[in-house]
């Protein structure tokens, strides 16, 4: 078949056809970096990495509504929402490189399902540690960037007060002396991405699975480095760049990795 | 849209030429689905009741029809075009008053009536063929039907049904219902003046922009729970109607038990709100002014579980807007109304019904 082809192609037809190809391949190859949502694909799997987020108050398990505990301000509080975007998750390579596993991911505390994800074929070896950000970065912060869910919508960010979306949604209900009120630490916009790094030995198998656990104290929202007071500091604190500032910075002890 | 549209322009064409036919037409069932507009979630279709141009076909005939009704009342009686498929009021037979919800943009809410009773939009009209509405007589629909010169066909081209007589009441009533939800869910609200302003077609007024700003601000608030585009968080909150919660005023408590959720209702979208009064689950306000009134300084701050958003420390009397500012909230929220959404002839009664 190629001989009996060979004498219709000609050689400016050939040179055609090879740049053709070229192009083909550099076209496909230039798909291939456009962003997406995970930079790693879920599945099919060799080996695994299951993340696991959990909440704890103080060292408490967090029960919605129910439970009320102790701030450091020393104000009775109970929690009834708690909606946050983790972003850029990444491992920590011993040469200090990241690999990023995700690129952003939201959670509910109450929905179990949004607590637990896997992500598939991580390059084994060993990591020193895991980080990401709580909210999200400036590349993915812009209004309408995320994919329309009810969830990414009810998080945006209003264009008159900046855009973007919500980093992080806390609510609740605290006792002033004998009256009850609500607390809505809402953390939103650049200055407000809370950045955690966490230095542990992790050892990603080259099959099977390896479990990620991050626990979330939200007491740590309310000390170190600043004691938040609802009365005085505010308790509904979005748009209030100052009380903002204060949780951000409180932000980055929340999360420890679990054995 | 535009597809659906005109299939169901021609194929009600067709079934108005089989009017007086005594045969019925072939089965023939199409697979269409929504045109979701640009920023709108994917909406959930339920595997169960997949849309088609059939479908919708049956379901907006049957959502006009009284012949459901002993009582001379149709869906549409309650949930009249001109009120963006609400009505003003009704008085439950224990003499409660609700304010019916709007049929707008139904394909994206997760939940269903006031304090989200029912999670699946294709089962909330069974109850309507109870006495409190429709006091259906289920063998004698199944006899009008049957002998109705254009129902007999439409049910062959939507579910494939021979003879409707050979259906249960059950049966029967849920083919009725999963009609009339394929209907509902082509109900799409997306081309307010607000939308156009989203997509630069248009420009606000000043009166229109201030109230924008005071919506989507700490100042207004509203955003929370009325965020673009579907104008609903589709959330259960206590915005502070009442200090005391009983009857129909504990809310999603009538449905989970649970203590926190008194006085919680499903957040309304807003969209066409302006068509819509009274307002709150109840009706309780005839007005836009008065709602806007109320958020302003009438929230009862000590409500039980009244929704942290509500309980600011610096606002506990209320938004603290100036009647200028009020009335610009006000102009804002008419820019929620779709007169294209109100005046599509696909959304409305049959001519020939």
């Amino acid at each position: 078949m190629t001989i009996f082809l060979r004498p219709f192609i000609s050689v400016s037809m050939a040179r055609s056809f090879t740049y053709l190809v070229c192009f083909l391949l550099v076209f496909t190859g230039c798909k291939k970096d456009k962003k997406s949502e995970n930079p790693i694909p879920d599945s099919p799997v060799e080996n695994s990495l299951t993340v696991h987020l959990s909440y704890l108050v103080d060292a408490n398990p967090l029960h919605f509504e129910q439970t009320e505990y102790i701030s450091a301000a020393n104000y009775p509080y109970s929690v009834s929402k708690l909606n946050y975007y983790l972003s850029q998750l990444s491992l920590i390579k011993s040469d200090s490189s990241l690999l990023v596993l995700k690129n952003y991911h939201y959670a509910d505390a109450a929905i179990p399902e949004t607590n637990t994800f896997q992500l598939g074929s991580i390059p084994a070896g060993h990591y020193v540690g895991f980080t990401c950000n709580i909210g999200l970065d400036s590349n993915q912060n812009k209004s309408n960037s995320l994919a329309a869910t009810n969830d990414n919508i009810n998080m945006q960010w209003p264009e008159p007060m900046g855009g973007g979306y919500h980093f992080l949604k806390l609510e609740g209900y605290f006792t002033d002396s004998t009256k009850t009120y609500g607390y809505a630490m809402h953390l939103g916009t650049k200055a407000c991405l809370v950045k955690i790094k966490l230095l542990k030995a992790l050892v990603v198998k080259e099959s099977g699975n390896t479990d990620l656990k991050l626990s979330m104290d939200l007491a740590e929202w309310f000390k170190n480095p600043n004691t938040f007071d609802f009365v005085k500091d505010g308790n509904y604190i979005m748009g209030n760049a100052i009380a903002m500032k204060k949780v951000t910075d409180n932000g980055k002890d929340v999360f420890k990795l679990l054995p | 849209m535009k597809k659906i549209i005109s299939s169901l322009i021609v194929l009600s064409v067709l079934a108005a030429c089989t009017k007086h036919s005594t045969t019925l037409a072939s089965y023939q069932n199409t697979a269409t689905t929504l045109s979701v507009p640009k920023k709108f979630p994917t909406p959930v279709i339920p595997s169960d009741n997949p849309l088609t141009v059939e479908g919708i076909i049956l379901g907006r005939y049957l959502y006009y029809d009284n012949i459901l009704s002993t009582n001379g009342r149709s869906c549409s009686s309650c949930h009249m075009p001109e009120n963006s498929f609400s009505l003003p009021i009704f008085i439950t037979s224990k003499g409660e008053h609700v304010s019916v919800p709007a049929h707008v943009n139904l394909a994206w809410d997760p939940d269903y009536t006031w304090n989200g009773s029912v999670t699946k939009m294709d089962i909330v009209g069974l109850a309507d063929f109870g006495p409190a509405f429709f006091n259906t007589n289920m063998s004698e629909l199944t006899s009008k039907l049957k002998a109705h010169p254009k129902y007999p066909s439409l049910f062959k081209q939507a579910y494939d049904i021979d003879d409707i007589g050979k259906l249960s009441p059950d049966e029967l009533q849920l083919k009725i219902v999963y009609a009339i939800s394929q209907f509902l869910r082509t109900l799409i609200s997306s081309d307010s003046k607000f939308d156009k302003w989203m997509r630069h077609e248009t420009m606000f007024t000043d009166e229109e922009m201030l109230g924008y700003e005071i919506f989507f601000s700490e100042k207004g608030d509203c955003f929370h729970c009325h965020d673009y585009p579907l104008m609903t968080s589709n959330t259960f909150n206590n915005t502070g109607l009442d200090s005391i919660h009983s009857g129909q005023n504990l809310g999603r408590y009538l449905v989970t038990g649970a203590e926190s959720d008194k006085g919680k209702f499903s957040a309304p979208t807003l969209r066409n709100i302006a068509y819509t009064a009274p307002y709150m689950h109840d009706g309780r306000f005839k007005t836009l002014e008065e709602v806007i009134d109320f958020y302003n300084s009438g929230v009862h701050w000590t409500s039980p579980n009244i929704d942290p958003i509500m309980t600011k420390s610096f606002k506990k009397y209320g938004l603290s807007l100036s009647p200028v500012q009020k009335s610009n909230l006000l102009q804002f929220l008419k820019t929620l109304s779709d007169t294209t959404f109100l005046n599509n002839k696909a959304f409305k009664k049959p001519l020939d019904l």
